[in-house]
């Protein structure tokens, strides 16, 4: 016997090797985990020999799923993509698994009798998870099992069962069970080769999970990177914000989002980014405008959370480090996102939800952007509701599960429309991640934009700098120039003054006559002097700012009359008639200085012509100014005299610029005269010019005076 | 001596010409045309040039020139360089006279209005002594 017995179990030795080396095998072969465990109920089956291998799956909410299966020859049902409700596998039981690591009821027969035996004996169900986690393990199997669950058994057909939890982070990941239609025993070597066996399956769920994971991390971090690339690259900044709100929404499966940014400056307007169907405000507010919006900006607020740092080392600090740490932090808060799955059951968002009526959006995640101190603006993203399919493992109302052991097991599928969908931790972090990248990316800009503004600021202030000095110099030069020019043309005469005097002092003449030419030589040169001294001191008057005006109405046609009367005596001399032609009565000037201008230019008209005639003319007419048409009056002056080549015109306005060398021996002059005119001109906000044909073709010079003030 | 007064203002000419004259016993005649002032002084009429700086309206071999111009002209022709020249400008100013003297190369400067004859009649005189005793050096002539 012994040798046979010895047989036998080399023989079960190998067939649990072999196993365990294909299990293994496959394992390291695939990455999909559904074909790892398709495969390993097939080969648990068949090798516990029982009717049916599942693999249950645990949702987060404590339902599950039956995955895997594999029935021999339809001995039970098939339960394969059923869901069972929570309260199915309840949480002591769900506890006692992780304990005992298996669990086997050979016979619910038996169980049914050991139960009936007792009187209200105290069953595993009476455990509490406490119970279970303090109890010792003896103690806990000890105890019949739960009616409900010898009950639960019953109706789905089963009498013997076999359960291994498979956990994942020391977390419940979900159950290998077996049923058999009848009861049975496992020998001990058998139940450890299924949990040899039931070990590689974690295995092979903790590698799924790892790559699900590094696939996951994978595709953030390209997400991440896709998204930074943009938003430095050397587009627009607002066409850059754009396309990041555009990759955000699609990559967290949103429907729509929008990126709100505050005015960045007290005077600019925020900016609003949106993609997607929009959630509408009837008045035309914006949505971040509202109370929930803002208050995740407002410090103490129920959505704004601290730094977590802040929560990790809040107990190892005293009261004036954790203050101090406090305070350091909020000055340097980060927002987290918040997030909204059903946004009909988030009480602050009820002022704002007949904007989302008519929409399919139910979720929305909300980033607050703020640098430092500094709050920036929101990243909001929606997401619509969706529809859920559950096909669950007999129909159960909530009301009577708890008391009564659902009898049938048959499929029933379960339609739920407009559900909210969880945001996953995964989606709020990559938000996070993005969110803060997006702040970068504006900051810079702003930065970015401030560096240029301040640049062109020093730019222009050098310009202007640059335009002051050169005037600066340019009427230093023009200064010493006047000088240079006003010393020579008041030595001129001031020799001849002085050569003749001393002629007389000495008493060099011969006769009465050349006396008398030498007395008249040096009074003329004398008076000359005072003319030019006195146009000298009128620029110089008028350079220095103490020149002031007065407008007033000037009666022009009067004035007019009063200078004919003056050149009376000219005109008849020099036979040239002096024609007046005024147009208009009344005039904004400086009744004196007006009366300077037209003395001097009809002195010029009349010295500079022979024959012909001296012509004076006032009109008004409109002048566009400053983008407005405005009265103006204009009077010119026109002869038939010596004229002047039209490219040397501007240059008599010039101190001491005659036409020609000429001119000063012929006609004298100082070449002040023009000079005083244009400033008066300009001094009564007018302007003044020259126009000549030619020469010999006659002068005409018109000066413009507004009809209103300048005020 | 015979000195030639270039100078655009006739009747200030007038003036100095006679005062020249009835103080330093020289005849003295007035031009403003530069073709004039070339002639004499080649024909060797000329012993000395009292030249005014401005001159507007003349004009030397097509374009407008100044006293300096001509004075330069002057010293830089074999048969006029050893005459001595005076320039005579208003334009007193130290920066200006400067200029003036280096670029019309005149051998001496008198400002205008003329107030110490007596200084500009030594200055004719040694400028005339001087070009006649050295005739044969050029260089002699020059202030």
């Amino acid at each position: 016997m012994p040798k046979k017995s010895r047989g036998l179990t080399a023989d079960t030795e190998l067939t649990e090797g072999a196993l365990l080396n294909r299990m293994t095998n496959r394992i390291r072969k695939s990455l999909e985990l559904q074909e790892i465990l398709s495969a390993a109920v097939v080969e648990i089956r068949s090798f516990l020999g029982t009717d049916r291998v599942k693999i249950y799956r645990f949702e987060p909410d404590g339902s599950g799923e039956v995955i895997a299966e594999s029935v021999c020859n339809q001995r039970l049902p098939s339960l394969l993509g059923l869901h069972f409700p929570a309260g199915d596998i309840p949480p002591y039981a769900r506890e006692m698994f992780i304990k005992a690591r298996q669990r086997v009821i050979v016979d619910i027969p038996s169980q049914v009798t050991t139960l009936s035996r007792l009187e209200a004996p105290l069953t595993t169900a009476d455990l509490t998870v406490e119970d279970v986690y303090n109890l010792p393990l003896k103690e806990i199997l000890k105890r019949p099992v739960d009616p409900c669950h010898v009950e639960y058994l019953t109706a789905m057909g089963v009498q013997s069962s076999l359960v291994i939890p498979l956990l994942h982070q020391q977390e419940l990941w979900g159950l290998l069970v077996s049923h058999h239609a009848e009861p049975k025993k496992f020998s001990k070597k058998k139940i450890q080769s299924v949990q040899l066996l039931a070990d590689q399956v974690t295995i092979a769920i903790t590698q799924a999970s790892l790559l699900r994971d590094a696939q996951e991390r994978a595709r953030r971090e390209a997400v991440v990177n896709q998204i930074t690339t943009l938003l430095h690259s050397p587009l627009p900044i607002t066409e850059i914000l754009q396309i990041v709100l555009e990759c955000v929404v699609k990559v967290v499966e949103g429907s729509a989002g929008r990126l709100y940014l505050f005015g960045h400056k007290a005077d600019a307007a925020a900016q609003l980014y949106t993609f997607g169907n929009q959630p509408t405000l009837s008045n035309n507010q914006l949505l971040e405008t509202s109370r929930f919006w803002q208050h995740l900006l407002t410090q103490n607020s129920a959505p704004f959370q601290p730094v977590e740092e802040l929560f990790e080392t809040s107990e190892l600090l005293s009261g004036k480090d954790l203050e101090r740490k406090t305070l350091s932090l909020r000055s340097y808060r980060r927002f987290n996102p918040y997030a909204v799955s059903d946004i009909y059951q988030e009480p602050q968002l009820e002022e704002v939800l007949p904007a989302f009526h008519s929409k399919p959006i139910r979720s929305l995640l909300v980033m607050p952007l703020s640098y430092g101190e500094e709050p920036l603006g929101f990243l909001t993203i929606f997401r619509n509701e969706i529809d859920t399919d559950i096909v669950w493992a007999g129909r159960y109302s909530p009301d009577d599960r708890n008391d009564r052991v659902r009898e049938s097991f048959a499929a029933w599928r379960e339609l739920k429309k407009g559900q909210a969908r969880e945001w996953r931790s995964e989606e709020i972090d990559l938000v996070r991640s993005l969110g803060t990248h997006l702040t970068m990316a504006i900051m810079q800009n702003r930065l970015y934009q401030c560096e240029r503004e301040q640049r062109m600021i020093v730019e222009m202030r050098n310009q202007e700098l640059n335009i002051a000095r050169s005037a600066a110099e340019e009427a230093s030069r023009l200064k010493s120039d006047f000088l240079s020019s006003t010393s020579h043309e008041l030595r001129t005469p001031l020799a001849s003054t002085l050569n003749y005097l001393k002629l007389l002092k000495e008493g060099f003449y011969d006769n009465p006559d050349e006396l008398q030419e030498y007395i008249n030589v040096a009074y003329n040169a004398a008076e000359n002097l005072v003319v030019i001294i006195n146009d000298v001191l009128d620029i110089a008057k008028i350079e220095a700012g103490r020149m002031h005006v007065q407008l007033e109405p000037v009666n022009l046609p009067e004035m007019l009359r009063e200078e004919e009367n003056l050149f009376r005596p000219e005109s008849r001399q020099k036979g040239i008639p002096l024609i007046i032609d005024c147009q208009v009565d009344e005039v904004q000037a400086d009744a004196t200085r007006l009366r300077q201008v037209l003395t001097n230019l009809l002195a010029n008209a009349f010295k500079f012509t022979d024959s012909g005639e001296v012509r004076v003319r006032a009109i008004q007419r409109m002048q566009e100014t400053e983008g407005s048409p405005q009265p103006v009056v204009e009077i010119s002056v026109a002869d038939t005299g010596i004229g002047i080549d039209s490219d040397r015109g501007d240059l008599l306005f010039e101190p001491f610029v005659q036409a020609d060398g000429s001119i000063k021996r012929r006609y004298g002059g100082t070449g002040l005269g023009l000079t005083i005119c244009k400033r008066l001109v300009e001094l009564m906000g007018g302007q003044i010019w020259l126009e000549s044909p030619g020469k010999g073709q006659g002068t005409t010079v018109t000066f413009m005076l507004p009809v209103v003030p300048k005020s | 001596m015979n000195i030639l007064l270039v100078d655009d203002d006739e009747i200030l000419a007038r003036g100095t010409a006679k005062l020249i004259y009835r103080l330093g016993n020289h005849q003295v005649s007035i031009t403003d045309d530069p073709s004039e002032i070339f002639q004499r002084c080649q024909r060797g009429e000329i012993d000395l040039v009292l030249m005014d700086v401005n001159i507007p309206g003349a004009e030397w071999e097509g374009r407008e020139v100044s006293g300096a111009d001509l004075a330069r002209a002057l010293k830089n022709h074999p048969q006029t360089a050893h005459i001595p020249i005076i320039l005579i400008t208003a334009y007193a100013m130290l920066s200006e006279r400067r200029a003036l003297m280096e670029a019309s190369q005149a051998d001496g400067f008198c400002a205008k209005p003329v107030t110490d004859y007596d200084a500009l009649l030594e200055m004719i005189d040694r400028l005339g002594q001087k070009s006649n005793s050295g005739s044969v050096d050029h260089n002699s002539g020059r202030g």
